[in-house]
């Protein structure tokens, strides 16, 4: 009965890609149909709740219950279940294939700042502007928690730019230096 | 002649803090809590029946000012002070003005904290005693030609280690010599930032070791017991994350010699008061002494539960002068327990610490589960301690028990807000190895795979892809997940006899 509804009211079944810890599953979903839903093409029953805290969502889904705690973040959502942490992209099929289409034109990488994955307290700078430095090599050690961590290069390549100074306190995500990339094929 | 403590400042934080504040409510002792500026609502300061204002956030304004803890001290009238684990628990200097100040220090005399502070001198003083300790330095390296001379010798792989060190910090592995100098360094510069003190010393590093150490309780008068061991070889960063006892390679015999070895060590120093005697056990069974903690260990519980035995109320008994209420032949090993440290660390990124606020938080309970924890929901993990959230720990009749009751806690355990420990504890609960019993401290770097982690949720995953699009959608256009009647929310019931004509129209 509902593959009926679903396929009259094409306009209203919308089609997305939920990405989780890098593999794709394909989930359909009929606005107007309040409990029913396609996981990859198979029809299935659901009840969805929530608690006092809106993160907190029991789903029964064909009547296995699953419990799991879910927040949004700047990558899409978090998920956590079962002592299991999820990492979840949720993306319409337009979205998706606009994507790839910009993709295929060229993607850049220009991914050459080094930034704090944690806050915590610049220690000591390794390298200065303009020093080559090699993939793994040590750039600069920041401690937070009382423990040292050297802040490792992840490309060959050109310090640019240092964009810190020592003994200063850095927030997450704060620019720390820029490098510039080795072109692909040179020295090495 | 016994002197009653009537009141008491626990001079920490956190969950520990917590935990002493809890045997003192037990023992209908009075608790004074000291604070600094970020926890005024923590969960210490909120439990005690006094608290104090000590300072700002870092600890070495707050929680590590020994002038301020005695002011408050004074000011709050207590008999006694407990210090907990961290902090300023293994400062001899501290131990002596609170005894200078007329208090009594609920832990071992200032000179035994002094001697086994000190890598080197309890080396020394072990060594002398006829306990067996590593190969290597027996004292501080200053230069770089000793430095290289001693590796050479005693052969690398070798270990650095601050002298004045623990929980890991100043603590590197050294494979070649070329990066013996530069990680020196390191450590010193990280020793002089944790302890204030920038000695460090080599030893050899051993293969395979193991990590056990016993539980010892040595009162005034002179009788010292030993409360059975703990193995605690799944470390990472060199840092204890889960701890057991009993342990699976400790037959009673070894149980016996290695106990009275750490008698012996506590004997030696003139130790009173719970402390830890820690020894490296190498795959024939050798057993090194490593170092004596002169404080009550984090992974403390797992002797509580596996004895049945208060070990706060103990050391709080003993520090009024009390003759010990057991006798060697008297401590039970009851069952199996276990504990793992939830930390707010993120595992894929090589156990970084992941600060922020906890936003959810509902821990397991159940059957033989205990919960040591100072933190609730709404709390914040800050820069400025350590990340330890909890400790998570089961008992169970037999240690197959406890690892199934352990898998099961972990699932139970839901916190968000921060990441944490909880997936990799689960990993390694689930480890072939670690079940069979057969692992050593390197078990978390040649077992451990971040890919593992993300395979093992697998079979969930479809299911979570449903109720995650469920849950973006309707919170993005309704703001909650049940917009329809079940909800609760009011809604026209002309609009639910509509719906339903349209419904029965469609499905016809």
């Amino acid at each position: 009965m509902l593959r009926g509804v679903l396929s009259r009211q094409h306009d209203e079944i919308m089609k997305y890609t939920i990405t989780i810890n890098g593999r794709d599953y394909d989930v359909e979903y009929d606005e107007s149909s309040p409990s029913k839903i396609l996981l990859s093409g198979k029809e299935m029953t659901f009840d969805i709740r929530q608690g006092i805290h809106p993160q907190n969502v029991s789903l029964l889904l064909d009547n296995q219950s699953l419990m799991f705690w879910i927040e949004k973040n700047e990558e899409g959502y978090h998920a956590h279940c079962q002592g299991r942490d999820f990492n979840i992209a949720v993306e319409d099929a337009r979205t998706r294939q606009l994507r790839s289409l910009l993709k295929a034109g060229g993607d850049k990488n220009v991914a050459g700042s080094i930034r704090a994955s944690m806050p915590g307290m610049v220690v000591r700078i390794l390298v200065q502007p303009g020093d080559q430095v090699r993939k793994g090599q040590g750039l600069l050690i920041v401690e937070a928690m009382k423990m040292e961590n050297e802040i490792k290069s992840p490309m060959n390549g050109m310090v640019k730019q240092i964009r810190i100074t020592p003994q200063k306190a850095v927030e997450k995500g704060e620019m720390l230096l820029i490098l510039e990339p080795e072109a692909s094929g040179e020295r090495e | 002649m016994p002197k009653r403590i009537k009141k008491v400042l626990v001079a920490n934080r956190a969950e520990i803090a917590v935990r002493v504040i809890r045997a003192l409510r037990e023992l209908g002792i009075t608790s004074v809590a000291v604070y600094s500026d970020v926890d005024r609502v923590a969960l210490h300061t909120r439990l005690a029946d006094e608290a104090y204002h000590i300072g700002p956030p870092p600890a070495i304004e707050s929680y590590l000012r020994i002038d301020k803890i005695l002011e408050v001290a004074r000011k709050s009238r207590v008999d006694a002070i407990h210090p907990g684990y961290g902090f300023l628990a293994e400062n001899p200097e501290f131990a002596r003005q609170v005894e200078d100040a007329g208090l009594i220090f609920i832990g071992p005399p200032a000179d035994a904290i002094e001697a086994m502070g000190s890598k080197t001198r309890a080396r020394q003083m072990m060594k002398a005693a006829g306990l067996q300790v590593i190969p290597g330095a027996m004292e501080g390296i200053t230069d770089d030609k000793t430095a290289l001379d001693m590796a050479k010798q005693i052969g690398y792989p070798v270990l650095i280690k601050a002298a004045l060190g623990g929980g890991g910090k100043g603590m590197r592995v050294v494979t070649e010599p070329k990066d013996l100098i530069h990680d020196m360094d390191a450590s010193r510069r990280e020793s002089k930032s944790a302890f204030g003190d920038e000695t460090v010393y080599l030893e050899k590093y051993l293969e395979h070791p193991r990590h056990i150490e016993f539980q010892i309780l040595a009162d005034n008068h002179g009788n010292v017991i030993h409360l059975n061991e703990r193995e605690c070889s799944i470390q990472r960063r060199h840092q204890k994350v889960i701890e057991e006892a009993p342990s699976v390679i400790v037959t009673p015999e070894i149980r016996q010699k290695m106990g009275e070895a750490a008698k012996q060590a506590a004997q030696a120093c003139g130790y009173r008061n719970a402390g830890t005697v820690e020894f490296l056990v190498d795959k024939h069974r050798n057993y090194y002494f490593l170092e004596m903690n002169t404080r009550l260990q984090v992974e403390h519980p797992v002797t509580e539960l596996t004895t049945g035995i208060d070990l706060v109320k103990e050391q709080i008994a003993i520090a009024e002068g009390r003759r010990l209420r057991f006798k060697q032949d008297e401590i039970p090993l009851r069952g199996h327990a276990i504990e793992c440290r939830i930390y707010a660390e993120d595992v894929l990124a090589g156990f970084l610490p992941s600060t922020g606020r906890i936003t959810y938080l509902n821990p397991p309970d159940g059957p033989g589960i205990r919960e040591d924890t100072g933190i609730n929901e709404g709390g914040e993990i800050t820069i400025h301690y350590d990340p330890m959230i909890s400790k998570l720990l089961v008992w169970g009749s037999d240690r197959h028990e406890a690892i199934d009751r352990m898998i099961r806690a972990l699932k139970e355990y839901h916190l968000t807000g921060v990441k944490t420990t909880i997936p990799f504890c689960l990993a390694v609960m689930e480890n072939e190895q670690f079940q069979k019993g057969e692992f050593d401290t390197r078990f978390v770097d040649q077992e451990f795979h971040g890919t593992y982690l993300e395979e093992t949720g697998r079979q969930l995953e479809p299911t979570i892809a449903v109720g995650a699009l469920l849950y973006h959608l309707r919170m993005s256009q309704h703001g909650k997940l049940t917009p329809h009647p079940e909800s609760g929310a009011p809604i026209s019931p002309w609009k639910i006899h509509g719906r339903r004509l349209n419904l029965d129209r469609l499905s016809t």
